[in-house]
């Protein structure tokens, strides 16, 4: 057999590419696990639930989903079998988010194209710039509520608190529309520079906590 | 399971009296059935989509089988061979149900944020909010073949079937390996081409990134696998004239999938196509055949994108009304194939579409060198791990440049031309959506080395196995000398 071997090697090229591409595929599997470790670390940022008392946190790290997606998981999250009411102003592209909320947001229903908006006080909507992407009525499934998403792109280290800014913000709702349970859901983007595996930024929704109970509670 | 069960056999078994009634025979027939099958689902859907008619992925499953089982029963009652192994078809639906089985009990599945549009557009065919769920994007970025495939899981209130797109990865390494060995059985010693099949499927197979790409929910794969089913078969075509119509209906089936599939899917056929096209040895009217059939199937999807626009009051996208237009272009300027002109200098027309895909390379670079420093620097940063392809790009690439300047085989071109363009045809994309590649798994051009990977694998490994050493400028020279041309000016 060696010597069959050797005098393929000795007599044919071919011999050498295909010596070639085995060292080549060892590496490949070489490296396979390594690589596998890496992608299972990221991968397990997917999705986390932190609560933290007085909010709860819902956490997507990595898919690169970002914004795109979460704001339905969110509304599945917060209150499955709601009615929804999107404001179009700030939701141009409606038709595709109806089926969005209903499968991922397990909405009952999508209705209302009237804008649906909550003032808030100047010097907090200058810095924040927070705007209502959804809200619900509630009614039998649960109390009212609606998400506002408010995008910090900080690049520095002065990345303000999510609970605190979100106790401001509900603070300074509260004065407007007493009467509804209200939430807010904060994009928080890291300091990184948008590159490498990084730019898979960690999305934190702060949210509410005793909201969740009402509906937990349906 | 039962749902995916039938959608999965149905997809297959359909595919498999297609190319069996085509005149296909032995084990290729299940391979490229899947292919060919999957195919075949997607242009249902497509009819299903811009008639009146329902969307449900029902008439899809359906018709899929209907369809090519009326037809092969046609050409059996008119005396045509079209006998199959009964025994044989038996074995590869168990086998395949076995694998559904055990892929659903795996649940193996990568996805990211594309992938949940993919999945949803899916189940909104199934809901009948499909209509309503569409705008710009769809036609621009995320075109129906995923949602199609993906779409009968709806009928088992689930968002996508866990086997398919691994089973289409193994249709794909066996298509490796039938085109290799149809294509070579002749020159190579039977123990080398056994020794070179088995290297090109594991070498494929052995990087994390291609495994990632067997349960990701995207179309890179699917993409990847029609791509080298089409310049396989035209391969083929160019090579051997026999047993022409399941090569014919290989070309064309991977054509339409590639198109419905990515963005860039047209973009990736013609440059899969110029070489057949231009090959004097295939016979003009196949030429024709699926040069019309790609104009086509790019009319009739951005036509209907274009009338979604008007219908939904959006600003139809730039990109939608020039594909719409080249595929115009495309059926009208068909009868130019095979024009003296055009098949005297057929090699150099090719070189000269590889060079003008640089060259608007380099002029948008001058207008804007970021993007294209950017994604340069990006690419090579996924290459050295954040990528996590391993090695397998590094080596290919080296390995084709190597290869398409020293090795001579027959035919190699078309196997060459669309994966040697892909690179520029890649920076161009990066200049016409604007924004240069960027570092991480997940950017677009690190999945969309899967589109072009199975094709570079077959090209290298063809050319070491069969062909001989030959530095390219001895070939441009002996070409020159054996020419038509040539040949009738010495006559």
């Amino acid at each position: 057999m060696w010597s069959r071997l050797r005098r393929e090697f000795r007599n044919d090229a071919r011999a050498w590419f295909a010596a070639i591409f085995l060292l080549v595929i060892a590496v490949n599997i070489a490296v396979f696990p390594k690589i596998e470790t890496l992608t299972e670390a990221q991968r397990s940022k997917a999705f986390s639930r932190a609560d933290t008392g007085e909010f709860l946190e819902l956490a997507f790290g990595s898919a690169h989903s970002r914004t795109r997606f979460d704001l339905y998981y969110v509304v599945g999250e917060l209150a499955p079998g709601a009615v929804v009411s999107l404001d179009t102003s700030a939701w141009s592209r409606r038709a595709i988010h109806v089926p969005y909320l209903h499968y991922l947001g397990e909405v009952n229903r999508v209705e209302s194209e009237q804008p649906v908006s909550v003032p808030l006080p100047d010097d907090l909507a200058a810095e924040f710039a927070p705007f209502v992407v959804a809200s619900s009525d509630g009614g039998s499934g649960g109390p009212a509520w609606r998400l506002a998403l408010a995008s910090i792109e900080s690049q520095s280290s002065d990345v303000p608190d999510p609970e605190a800014m979100v106790r401001a913000l509900l603070d300074g709702w509260a004065h407007e529309a007493p009467e509804a349970a209200l939430s807010l859901v904060v994009t928080e983007v890291p300091a990184s520079s948008g590159q490498g595996d990084e730019y898979d930024e960690y999305v934190v929704w702060v949210i509410d906590a005793a909201l969740l109970d009402g509906w937990a509670d349906a | 399971m039962i749902i995916e069960t039938w959608a999965v056999l149905s997809v297959l078994a359909g595919g498999a009296l297609i190319m069996n009634g085509a005149g296909l025979r032995g084990w290729g027939v299940p391979a490229l059935g899947m292919l060919v099958g999957a195919s075949a689902y997607v242009l249902i859907t497509l009819v299903q989509v811009v008639t009146p008619l329902p969307t449900t992925p029902v008439i899809g499953l359906v018709g899929v089988v209907a369809i090519p089982v009326a037809w092969w029963l046609w050409r059996w009652r008119r005396g045509d061979s079209v006998g199959m192994s009964w025994r044989a078809m038996l074995v590869v639906a168990a086998l395949v149900v076995a694998l559904v089985a055990i892929l659903r009990w795996a649940r193996l599945v990568t996805w990211h944020g594309d992938s949940v549009f993919y999945v949803l557009s899916g189940v909104t065919l199934h809901s009948g909010e499909f209509y309503g769920a569409m705008w710009n994007e769809f036609f621009e970025k995320r075109p129906l073949g995923v949602p199609a495939l993906h779409g009968p899981a709806a009928l088992q209130n689930e968002f996508y079937l866990a086997s398919l797109t691994p089973l289409i990865a193994a249709a794909m390494g066996a298509v490796v390996i039938w085109v290799l060995r149809r294509a070579l059985r002749s020159e190579v010693p039977a123990h080398y081409l056994s020794i070179f099949s088995v290297i090109a499927v594991a070498f494929l197979f052995s990087s994390h990134r291609t495994v990632h790409h067997v349960f990701y929910l995207n179309g890179h794969l699917l993409t990847g696998a029609m791509v080298l089913m089409a310049a396989g078969a035209g391969w083929l075509l160019v090579r051997e004239d026999l047993a022409r119509t399941p090569l014919v209906i290989a070309v064309m089936a991977g054509t339409s999938t590639a198109v419905l599939t990515r963005a860039e899917g047209a973009l990736t056929m013609v440059m899969v196509l110029l070489p057949l096209v231009l090959a004097p040895t295939v016979s003009r009217s196949v030429r024709r055949l699926v040069i019309v059939w790609l104009g086509t199937v790019m009319v009739v999807w951005f036509g209907f994108g274009l009338w979604v626009s008007a219908h939904h009051d959006q600003v139809y996208s730039f990109s939608t009304a020039a594909q719409f237009c080249a595929g115009l272009a495309l059926v009208a300027l068909s009868p130019l194939i095979g024009a003296p002109w055009l098949e005297r200098h057929h090699r150099r027309w090719l070189w000269a579409a590889e060079a003008m895909l640089w060259a608007a390379v380099a002029a948008l670079a001058v207008r804007d060198r970021d993007i294209l420093i950017d994604s340069a620097v990006a690419t090579a940063v996924n290459q050295a791990g954040a990528g996590k392809w391993g090695v397998t790009v590094i080596a290919l690439s080296v390995a084709v440049i190597l290869v398409t300047a020293a090795r001579a085989l027959a035919g190699g071109h078309l196997l060459r031309f669309p994966v040697t363009t892909f690179i520029p045809l890649v920076l161009l994309l990066a200049y016409l959506r604007e924004g240069a590649y960027r570092v991480g798994m997940y950017d677009s051009l690190n999945r969309m080395w899967m589109q072009v990977l199975p094709l570079a694998v077959l090209f290298v490994v063809a050319s070491l196995a069969s062909g001989s050493w030959k530095p390219w400028w001895e070939r441009v020279v002996t070409r020159g000398r054996n020419s038509p041309l040539a040949r009738t000016a010495r006559e």
